[in-house]
């Protein structure tokens, strides 16, 4: 049983997805909502199941089959669970379970509810397939699929040009990183004729590539991860992609398709102990992000997009502790903050429900009153996410502080600065839509149903106690520097929080003088867009002007010979009856001739 | 005994003169008239054939062209029928709507 258990956890959404897909028409929006959360409970409990003998040091190995085999190479599909894809499969089919059942109430009215629940399976399925694959081909099939399912749930409500032009952004954006995640396929097959994950650290533990070799493939698996993860330069596709259903953005684009990158380089780290260069530009990377992230976030006033936005600069420091070499900090700050952020997510969506569809924190104001699960909810998850010792986001940000510390203090100094952004653009975000007077113009805004509150409080109760994780995680020792990292951090909060509502108290009134443009956008549009379209134009008028001209030109002598022949076909029975017999008389002399 | 060059000298006339009838004369009934001219002119070579070689086989075949001959009479005749009962006219180059 414990053998096949890949199997079922991977299967048991995409037979939910089959029914809900097959049988759309027929099935109404709260059935399929419990289909699809009871395929998801199954994964989750068979992952569940198995997690003891995989801890123990058993990891369970299914090979499907020999998908392509040549002399140059073989290629088997294969599923995997060991600690690595145990811990990823945990935290997908945990969030994903409370946000299927978070769906149920929010998508309670929405007529197109069966549709949203078999993309959400669909999801489901691919991200498995992303983390539990042996190979990077089948990881590669998963990484397409999540992107997929994520164009198709940012461009759920699909009667809105704008949602759909940020689906569409969003796809392009991963595109760019999957040429990277190819390219690096590419070589790692060239070299060593297989993509198996256990194969290729074997070859490149033994024998590894040329340093040149080494450096393309990192390079390329990094440009993977600034697509799907959401790093400098290809971030901006995420606070767009805030136009899909908010549960959706707490599933997809907090908790676990963006993190698909940090677990990509987890999976293959042993390139980037190989190759310095490579991991130093995920330092970089993760640095700049992590303040892009944060800096912008204080200027939103849109709730989902602050959030959009602390997610980008949160997947920075992750990136910024796999730069570091502490692979398993990342991993640890990922569990965290999938939680944390699914939290907070899930809470701004029960504001927007509760306000009818209203994100503008400017508009907001006084919610405790009005939404008090929600707001002891977001409290504890804003909590969390600045590190008040002892929630989950404490331990964490804590780790990846403590191993920049050991490194060097001028990281270190970045990373406290990042965290500084993030008390302060939270607390801005409390004061903004928890204190003060109602601004709003709902009447009667209201808590979401049972299913709705009762996710929160597991993911609150998870974002809590997510630090007790921390065992199953090889951190760097923080022991002697304990106090002064507590210190640090309730300095931090306590400064920067109050600066924060602080600062919301006195702006709350004030309309947004000045506009801020993230200049990256504009960046793409000047030198990736308009050259392209530039490109596009001339290809139009020489290339396909001309072939235009050819085909028509093909098109007219034909004209014009039929034209000529159609004179004998007359219609007239007398005239086929001579030609008829022409043709007899010229088929005879053909025979009499030879 | 008649040479069989006089049967077929005959039977190529009458082939002849059946063609020229269908291409050249307008009402339909006269070209019908003449596609049975051409079907008879070919089974008279097959009679002549089968007398001159004294096999049977040929006469067989005969029997069967003319039944078809008949039925292709009458559904030739019903077409005739049918057309003209639509448009009251039974001059072949009336009908030559049926082209490009």
């Amino acid at each position: 049983m414990l053998k096949y258990s890949p199997l079922i956890t991977i299967l048991s959404p995409l037979i939910g997805w089959l029914i809900l897909t097959l049988f759309r028409s027929s099935i109404s929006r709260r059935v399929a909502g419990v289909i699809s959360s009871a395929a998801v409970a199954i994964s989750c409990i068979t992952v569940g199941l198995s997690a003891n003998t995989i801890l123990g040091g058993h990891p369970i190995d299914i090979n499907l089959f020999n998908w392509i085999s040549i002399p140059a190479m073989t290629l088997s599909l294969g599923l995997t669970l060991d600690k690595l894809s145990l811990l990823m499969g945990v935290m997908i089919t945990g969030v994903g379970l409370l946000v299927h059942i978070y769906s149920i109430g929010y998508m309670a009215h929405d007529d197109n509810g069966t549709r949203y629940f078999s993309y959400l399976n669909l999801f489901i399925f691919f991200m498995l397939l992303l983390v539990m694959s042996d190979s990077m081909i089948g990881t590669f099939m998963g990484w397409e699929g999540v992107g997929l399912c994520s164009y198709l749930l940012i461009g759920f409500w699909n009667h809105n040009q704008l949602y759909l032009k940020a689906a569409v952004k969003a796809f392009v954006m991963n595109r760019i990183g999957d040429v990277g995640f190819v390219i690096a396929m590419a070589i790692l097959a060239f070299q060593y004729g297989t993509l198996s994950y256990s194969e290729l650290i074997h070859h490149l533990t033994v024998a590894p590539m040329s340093a040149l070799a080494l450096l393309t493939v990192g390079i390329g698996i990094v440009v993977a991860l600034c697509g799907k993860s959401a790093q400098f330069p290809l971030y901006t596709w995420l606070p767009d992609a805030m136009a899909g259903p908010t549960p959706v953005s707490a599933l997809i684009h907090a908790a676990t398709m963006v993190t698909s990158g940090i677990y990509l380089v987890n999976r293959l780290h042993i390139i980037f102990d190989l190759s310095h260069p490579a991991q130093q530009l995920l330092l970089i990377l993760g640095l700049l992000t992590l303040m892009i992230g944060g800096i912008t976030a204080t200027f939103q006033n849109d709730l989902k997009k602050i959030l959009a936005y602390s997610t980008v600069s949160q997947l920075g420091f992750m990136v910024t502790a796999l730069g570091l070499g502490w692979y398993q900090v990342a991993l640890f700050h990922m569990l965290t903050h999938a939680f944390f952020k699914a939290l907070l997510f899930l809470s701004a969506g029960n504001i927007i429900h509760g306000l009818d569809g209203e994100q503008d924190i400017k508009n907001m104001g006084g919610v405790r009153k009005l939404l008090p699960v929600t707001t002891l909810m977001m409290g504890i998850g804003t909590l969390s996410l600045i590190g008040l010792p002892p929630l989950s986001g404490f331990f964490s940000k804590d780790a990846i502080l403590a191993a920049a510390l050991a490194k060097s203090p001028i990281i270190f100094g970045i990373l406290v600065l990042g965290a500084a952004l993030t008390s302060f653009y939270m607390s801005r975000l409390i004061g903004y839509v928890f204190l003060g007077t109602y601004r709003g113009s709902v009447s009667h805004p209201h808590e979401g149903s049972v299913s709705m509150t009762g996710s929160l409080i597991v993911l609150g109760a998870l974002s809590i106690a997510g630090g007790i994780f921390k065992t199953v995680f090889d951190l760097p020792e923080t022991h002697h520097i304990e106090i002064l990292l507590i210190c640090l951090s309730l300095g931090i909060i306590s400064t920067f929080g109050t600066v924060g509502i602080w600062w919301a108290r006195r702006t709350v009134a004030l309309q947004p003088s000045v506009r801020v443009i993230v200049g990256i956008d504009a960046v793409y549009d000047r030198f990736v867009v308009a050259p392209y379209l530039y490109f596009s134009r001339v290809i139009m008028n020489a290339v396909d002007r001309g072939l235009n001209h050819t085909v028509m030109n093909v098109g007219t002598v034909t004209r014009w010979v039929a034209s000529g022949v159609v004179q004998i076909h007359t219609g007239n029975i007398g005239t086929y009856v001579i030609l008829m017999i022409l043709g007899i008389i010229a088929l005879f002399l053909k025979v009499v001739a030879h | 005994m008649i040479s069989i060059d006089w049967v077929v000298m005959v039977s190529t006339v009458l082939f002849c003169i059946g063609a020229a009838g269908v291409a050249t004369r307008r009402n339909a009934i006269v070209a019908l008239m003449s596609i049975e001219l051409m079907l008879n002119a070919g089974i008279l070579a097959l009679v002549g054939a089968s007398a001159h070689h004294g096999d049977l086989r040929a006469q067989v075949v005969v029997l069967f062209i003319m039944m078809i001959s008949a039925a292709e009479a009458s559904v030739g005749l019903a077409l005739i029928a049918t057309a003209f009962r639509r448009q009251f006219e039974i001059d072949l180059d009336h009908y030559s709507s049926l082209k490009w």
